[in-house]
C-alpha cells in the first residue's frame, strides 16, 4: 500500500512539471483609439515570432480597418525590404512560398473591420538566418492620385 | 491480488505519464509569437489632392512640387517611417519612358523630407527611406522632383503612380 501511495505522488509530481506549452503570447488589447474610427489602419504594427525552426509554423491575426465611408478591396501581400531592424536580415528569397496569406484581397464595407490571418510555414529542409524579416503590407487598390499610401507590418523572426 | 492492483495501477500511471512524457519535450520547440497592439495609419494629402502635373517640361531640366508640396497626416499609435516607391513610367498602350537617371527617353523622381533637398532617389521597384522617424500623431510634409530626360523621342504624357509605405520604426 505504501508503494501505491509512493507511486501516485511520483506521478502526481511529474504531472505537475509537464504541465502544457505556453499558448503564443499576445499582449495587451485590440481595441483600437476611438479617433481612428474614420482612419484606415493596420494593427499590430509588429510581430515576433520566437524560437523558429525548420518545419515550425507561425500565425497571426492581422485586423485592417476601411476608415472610409465606401466599400473598399485591400491587398495583404508580403514584401521584403531593405529599411529592417537591427540584428536582423532581410528574409531569405524563398521565405515569400512559406507565408501564407489566407485573405489577399479582402473587400471590407465602409467603417468596417477585418482580421486576416497570416501563417508562416517554414519547411523542414529550409534555412534561414538567424534572426529575419518581412513585412505585410496593406493597400487599399480602390485608390485613386498618383501619391498612394500602404500600411506595412514587421515580422521579426527570431530562430531557435 | 495486491501484486494484480498494483500491475493495473503502474500501467494506468504509464499510460498517463507516457503521452505527457512525450510533451515534456515541446516547451523547447514551442514557437513563440508576441505582438503588441498598435496602430498604423496615414493619409497623404496636398493642395492638389493626392497628384500633382509637373506640367509640360524641357530636355535636361527638372520641375518639382514645391517644398513642402504634401502633408502626411500620421494617425498611428507608434512611431513610424515612411518608404517611398514607385511604378515607373506608363503611357498606355507605348511610347512609355523608361524609368532611370536621366537619359535619352529616360526620367526619374526625387524626394525630400520637408527641406527640399531632393536627395532621396524614388526607385521603380525597391522602396526607399522618405521619412526615418515620424513620432505617433505627429504630421511631416515632403515633396517630389521630375529628373526630365535629356532628349525626348516622344511628346505623349507620362504618368507614374508613388506609393508611400508606413512602418512600426524598428
Amino acid at each position: 500500500m505504501k508503494w501505491l501511495v509512493a507511486l501516485i505522488v511520483i506521478a502526481g509530481l511529474l504531472l505537475a512539471g509537464c504541465s502544457p506549452p505556453p499558448e503564443p503570447t499576445a499582449v495587451g488589447t485590440t481595441t483600437p483609439p476611438p479617433e481612428l474610427y474614420d482612419k484606415t489602419w493596420i494593427s499590430p504594427g509588429k510581430v515576433e515570432v520566437g524560437n523558429f525552426y525548420p518545419g515550425a509554423r507561425a500565425e497571426y491575426m492581422i485586423s485592417l480597418h476601411n476608415g472610409s465611408d465606401e466599400p473598399a478591396e485591400f491587398s495583404v501581400s508580403y514584401r521584403v525590404s531593405d529599411n529592417i531592424t537591427d540584428g536582423y536580415e532581410p528574409a531569405p528569397v524563398t521565405a515569400e512560398d512559406w507565408v501564407i496569406i489566407t485573405e489577399p484581397a479582402p473587400v471590407l464595407a465602409a467603417k468596417e473591420t477585418k482580421d486576416v490571418l497570416i501563417a508562416v510555414e517554414m519547411p523542414g529542409d529550409a534555412e534561414a538566418p538567424p534572426k529575419w524579416e518581412f513585412r505585410i503590407v496593406v493597400k487599399d487598390v480602390t485608390q485613386t492620385g498618383m501619391v498612394q499610401t500602404e500600411l506595412a507590418c514587421r515580422w521579426l523572426v527570431a530562430m531557435k | 491480488m495486491m501484486k494484480k492492483t498494483l500491475i493495473a495501477v503502474l500501467l494506468a500511471l504509464a499510460l498517463a505519464v507516457v503521452p505527457v512524457g512525450s510533451a515534456l519535450a515541446l516547451p523547447s520547440d514551442t514557437v513563440t509569437i508576441t505582438a503588441t497592439p498598435t496602430y498604423i495609419s496615414i493619409t497623404n494629402n496636398s493642395a492638389t489632392g493626392n497628384n500633382f502635373d509637373f506640367g509640360v517640361i524641357a530636355a535636361n531640366s527638372h520641375n518639382n512640387t514645391g517644398t513642402g508640396y504634401f502633408t502626411v497626416t500620421n494617425d498611428s499609435t507608434v512611431n513610424i517611417n515612411v518608404d517611398i516607391v514607385c511604378d515607373g513610367w506608363h503611357t498606355p498602350p507605348t511610347n512609355h519612358w523608361t524609368y532611370a537617371s536621366p537619359a535619352a527617353d529616360t526620367a526619374e523622381l526625387l524626394a525630400s523630407d520637408g527641406g527640399g533637398g531632393y536627395g532621396v532617389t524614388v526607385d521603380d521597384t525597391t522602396p526607399a527611406a522618405l521619412h526615418t522617424t515620424a513620432t505617433a500623431g505627429a504630421d511631416f510634409t515632403w515633396e517630389l522632383q521630375l529628373e526630365a530626360p535629356t532628349s525626348f523621342s516622344y511628346g505623349d504624357q507620362q504618368t507614374t503612380t508613388v506609393t508611400i509605405s508606413a512602418a512600426q520604426v524598428p
